[in-house]
Order: C-alpha cells, then sequence, then structure tokens
C-alpha cells in the first residue's frame, strides 16, 4: 500500500508542539499590539491559507486578498482567541469559514448578474470558477497532458465539486491535515468527516480517470 | 468481501487506516479481482494527481502588505483624524462655528414673535367664575379697567362710536390694558420690560382719548344687572355656553331656571354685548373673550361688530396675547375701513407689535400720525414715536 503523498512545501503546517509553543508567544505578543510577532505568524502561515484559498478559488489574484483580508480578519479577532485550541487550528478553521462565505457571495452575485447556474454535481450550486471556464474551452485531454498541464486540469476538475467536498478534499489531499484536525476546523464528527472525504475522493476518481 | 464493500475501502486504504482483518480481506479481494485492482489503481492516481497541485506561495510582499494592512487606520480613526486633526486649527474653527451656530438661533428666536411666545411661559388659567362670585380684588392703584364704557343701552350704540370716547373721565384714567402683574411689577430686562412699555402705552393711550373725547353714557350709570344675567356656573364660561346654538337639552332644570347662558339663543344682542362687557369690568377677560366672540358670530350685521372687534383685542392685550389681539385690529381695519375707530385700532395694533418686538409697530405709528393727523391717536403715536421707535 502506498502512503498518501505529503502536502508540499509551501502548505506544511508547523505541526509540532514545539512549533505550536513558539506560537502561543507569538500570538500573546500580538495580542499585547505588537504587530512584528503578528507578521512572524503570517510568514509562518500565508504558504498554508493562500494555498487552502486558491484551490478554493481558482484564481491567483483574487485568492491572494482574500488570504490578505483572512489575515486581517485574524489579527481583529485575535483578543477573542483564548487558547483552548492550537493557533493554526483556530486560523483554519477562519479560512475555510471565510472562504466558504466568499464563495458564497460570488455565487450570489453572479446570480443577480444572471451568470449563475446549477450545474450537476454541485451541491452548493457554485458558479464556474474562472478555471471552470478555462477548462470548458479547454482542448482535450490527452493534448493537455502533452503539455504537462495536468495540474490545470485537477484545478478544473475540483472547481466541479461542491464546496463541501473541494474544502475537505483540499484540507486533507493537498493540505494534509489529520481527520481530527478536520474535524476540529470544520466543527465536524470525525464519522462526517470520513464519509464526506470518501464521497470527494470518490467523485475526483472519477472525474480525472478520462485524463489519466 | 463484495466489489462495493471493497471500494467503499479504498479511502481508508489509501490513508493507512485499515489494519488487522478488515486490512487483510481487502487485499485478499484485490489480488483476486481484476476490475477492483483497476479501480484501486484509477483511485490511487487520481489523488496522487490531486496531491499533486501542491502548495503554493502569495507574490514576494505579502506579509509586509498584512501588516500595512493592520497598522492602517480604521474607517473611525480616519474620521476622527479628518474631524479634530490638526487640532489647532480645526477645533477653533468648529468653536467658531457652534458660536455662529448659537448666535444665528438666537437671532431666529428674537425675530419669531411665534417662538417667542412659545417659550412665554402661558398664564395660569383663571379659575372658573360664575357669575354670582365677586369680582376678584384689583391690587392697589388698578381698578376694573374699561375700554370702551358703551354704557347700559348698547342697543343706542352706532357703529361709529368710539368706546373709549364714552368711558367716564374719573374711570378712563385708570385703564390698564394689560394684567395687573405686568403692570405691577416692576420692568424687566429684554421681553418683560418690553411688554410692560406695550402695557403702559395702551393705558396711556386710553387715558388720553379720554382726554380729547367727549364723555358719555357712563357705564357705571349704565349698570347692567349682573344679577339678572343669564349664569352658567356649571361651565365657568360664560362666552362657551354662549357661542351654543341650540338649548342644551342637558341642562338640569333649575339651572335653567337660575338663568343659565345655555339658553343663550333665546338672548338678544344685546344681552350678549352687555354681559361681555361687564366681563371686561370685572377682568374676566377669558369671558369677555368669549362673550365677545359668540356676539361677533351671533350678530355679524350687528352695528357694534367693528367695537366688539377692537374691545375683544383689548381683552387679548390684557392677557398678553397679542399676536390675537393684532388680529382683532386687523379685522376691525379690513372689515370696516370706513369706521372712525381705525385709528384707534391703527394704534392699538402698533403697540400690540411692539409689545412682541415687531419694528412693524414704528412704521404703523407713523401711518397713523401721517394719516390721522387731527385725532388723539395721532398725538399718542408722535409721542411713542418719539420714545420708542428713535
Amino acid at each position: 500500500m502506498q502512503r498518501p503523498a505529503a502536502p508540499a512545501m509551501g502548505s506544511t503546517v508547523p505541526l509540532a508542539a514545539a512549533a505550536a509553543d513558539e506560537d502561543r508567544g507569538l500570538v500573546d505578543r500580538a495580542q499585547a499590539g505588537d504587530a512584528g510577532a503578528f507578521e512572524t505568524l503570517v510568514r509562518r502561515y500565508q504558504g498554508w491559507v493562500f494555498t487552502l484559498v486558491l484551490r478554493m478559488l481558482g484564481d491567483r489574484a483574487e485568492a491572494e486578498d482574500l488570504a490578505q483580508e483572512i489575515f486581517l480578519k485574524a489579527y481583529r479577532g485575535l483578543k477573542g482567541f483564548k487558547g483552548a485550541s492550537r493557533f493554526s487550528t483556530w486560523l483554519y478553521s477562519i479560512t475555510s469559514h471565510h472562504c466558504l462565505n466568499h464563495l458564497k457571495a460570488r455565487r450570489r452575485q453572479l446570480h443577480h448578474l444572471g451568470l449563475g447556474g446549477d450545474r450537476p454535481g454541485a451541491v452548493g450550486n457554485d458558479p464556474p470558477a474562472p478555471v471552470d471556464r478555462l477548462a470548458d474551452e479547454a482542448p482535450r485531454a490527452d493534448v493537455l497532458l502533452e503539455r504537462a498541464d495536468r495540474a490545470r486540469i485537477v484545478q478544473a476538475e475540483l472547481a466541479h465539486l461542491s464546496e463541501a467536498h473541494r474544502l475537505i478534499l483540499v484540507l486533507r489531499d493537498i493540505q494534509g491535515l489529520s481527520y481530527e484536525e478536520i474535524a476540529q476546523t470544520l466543527r465536524l464528527e470525525l464519522g462526517t468527516v470520513r464519509s464526506r472525504l470518501h464521497r470527494a475522493r470518490m467523485e475526483m476518481k472519477a472525474r480525472l480517470t478520462p485524463y489519466l | 468481501m463484495t466489489c462495493d464493500e471493497a471500494r467503499e475501502a479504498f479511502s481508508d486504504l489509501y490513508d493507512e487506516t485499515l489494519s488487522g482483518p478488515p486490512l487483510v480481506t481487502i487485499t485478499q479481494h484485490l489480488a483476486s479481482c481484476t476490475a477492483c485492482r483497476a479501480e484501486w489503481a484509477a483511485f490511487q492516481k487520481a489523488m496522487r494527481a490531486v496531491s499533486g497541485l501542491g502548495g503554493a506561495e502569495p507574490s514576494p510582499g505579502f506579509a509586509a502588505r498584512v501588516r500595512q494592512g493592520i497598522e492602517a487606520p480604521t474607517r473611525w480613526q480616519r474620521a476622527v483624524h479628518w474631524l479634530f486633526f490638526p487640532l489647532r486649527v480645526k477645533v477653533p474653527i468648529q468653536a467658531l462655528a457652534l458660536v455662529l451656530v448659537a448666535f444665528a438661533g438666537l437671532l431666529i428666536y428674537q425675530r419669531s414673535p411665534e417662538l417667542r411666545r412659545a417659550a412665554e411661559p402661558q398664564p395660569a388659567a383663571p379659575p372658573p367664575v360664575t357669575r354670582e362670585a365677586p369680582a376678584p380684588a384689583a391690587p392697589p392703584g388698578l381698578k376694573t379697567p374699561d375700554i370702551s364704557g358703551a354704557g347700559s343701552e348698547p342697543s343706542q350704540r352706532t357703529e361709529g362710536t368710539r368706546p373709549l370716547a364714552e368711558t367716564p373721565k374719573a374711570e378712563r384714567a385708570e385703564l390698564p390694558a394689560a394684567p395687573a402683574d405686568a403692570i405691577g411689577s416692576p420692568p424687566q430686562a429684554g421681553l418683560e420690560a418690553e411688554k410692560d412699555r406695550a402695557t403702559s402705552a395702551l393705558r396711556d393711550e386710553a387715558k388720553e382719548l379720554g382726554k380729547t373725547t367727549a364723555p358719555s353714557e357712563s357705564p357705571k350709570t349704565a349698570k347692567p344687572s349682573r344679577d339678572a344675567r343669564p349664569r352658567a356656573p356649571e361651565s365657568g364660561t360664560a362666552g362657551r355656553s354662549l357661542q351654543q346654538s341650540a338649548p342644551a337639552p342637558a341642562q338640569p332644570p333649575t339651572r335653567a331656571k337660575e338663568g343659565s347662558v345655555s339658553s343663550i339663543p333665546t338672548k338678544s344682542a344685546d344681552e350678549l354685548y352687555a354681559a361681555a362687557r361687564t366681563d371686561m369690568d370685572s377682568q374676566r377677560y377669558d369671558l369677555a373673550i368669549e362673550g365677545l366672540r359668540a356676539f361677533i358670530t351671533q350678530n355679524p350685521r350687528d352695528a357694534r361688530i367693528a367695537d366688539a372687534h377692537l374691545r375683544l383685542g383689548d381683552a387679548y392685550v390684557a392677557q398678553r396675547r397679542y399676536t390675537e389681539a393684532i388680529s382683532e385690529y386687523e379685522a376691525l381695519v379690513r372689515e370696516f375701513p370706513d369706521s372712525p375707530l381705525i385709528p384707534t385700532a391703527l394704534y392699538r395694533e402698533a403697540q400690540a407689535r411692539l409689545a412682541l418686538g415687531d419694528r412693524a409697530g414704528c412704521r404703523m405709528l407713523r401711518d397713523v400720525a401721517d394719516r390721522y393727523a387731527q385725532t388723539p391717536e395721532a398725538a399718542l403715536a408722535r409721542e411713542t414715536l418719539s420714545t420708542r421707535c428713535r
């Protein structure tokens, strides 16, 4: 049996106890108004946050803006962070919910503009992300593979998943969170995490099989 | 294990969370089932492709931009800064603006008689007065005001009769047209002083008119019988009952016997007028006002209507209700342009306006002095102009 691929370096999360302690110190200083300490936390988690946002939205510029918003929101809400969970878990939770809210708002906006539409398989009826439209207009898969554009295909197919499936798949298979961390982040039961992840994976496998 | 059961376990198998018998079972199934083995291979490929997307980094300077966002002033901070900084410039400007606004408010208040009147404490309503009750005692030096002295036989009066001219000299000399408290109290600064001057002027004017016109029938000699007048003790005011156009069936018979004013429709214009005059004599201005209003309403063609307007205006002046007094004087001038009471009405209206702080009163006084130069009012107007309109 093959183990799942480790998350990429850019999204590696400092999960070690030492890192958590270090986070705690930085958080304390940031709560006392030390912007430099918060900047250190931003540098530490910017890759992780940005990756999740990028995979959820599919657009780099939009993802960068949203990641910035998320950090600002986290800074403003830092006073309310009591340390009941790890800072990383708290930040993942903010990021996940902010992404979902953003997608919901974007869907509403597109709906008002008459651009939104139902899409099979999309639980949340989210509109096609920019990458979706690129995928629709894209050449056949074999050509794409020849151009080594596998990542683009995967991102396009990922965008076709429902937001809930996409999020859990990214958290697990790209960000490398454990089931427990996902359950904490999304405030779900472990069984729910397991079953939802399985459905998301099977759907993704069905979507990618023609290209692989 | 079926193929479906095996495929349901792909996710756990991929995450290596299976162990013991379940792991052995699925391993044996995959070894024996070609289709499931192919599915498993496709599943692994797909998952590797997803994991292969990998992480991404934001553009350089991302953390610095976040820090700038953190340190940037919030909307409120920007608003406060915009409003107050630099302090040495903006605070004096705001203080000056505040002073200007306050000054403008004061100016508007002073120029608006309605506002000033609204701000004044309303004089306490007089207690219900019955006709039988003795007239309230006047303060020393003040006697019952009698502005016209129309006599005991009002029916003999004509429209051209000047009410003040008919007042006996001795009584006219004591004609305060304002409440006792207004005249008796020492003049105060501002509005109170202005009003005192106005009431004094009206009183002086009455004196002057008395000197320059021939005395006629004294109201005292007329002696309108108060006891003979209908009474409305239950209502407290004669005028209110006077305005009733139909007999009040709800009135107790005993009151009707006593001559309740609710039976006024049966009363003549003369009786109404005499009752109103008696109320004026007794300083019962509320009753006088209501009686005169009823008289005007019920007898619009009576020859004494002009006179009634003048008396009504005087009653309002006595109550410091200058705006209403002005309306009555204006009504006289408007409806009876040929009446000999015009100079009197104009002069008193001018005085009432001055009492309100309205400088139009000066203009009116000049008009009286010019247009009615031979009348006593003209002399009074000139005198007032020299003292108050310089």
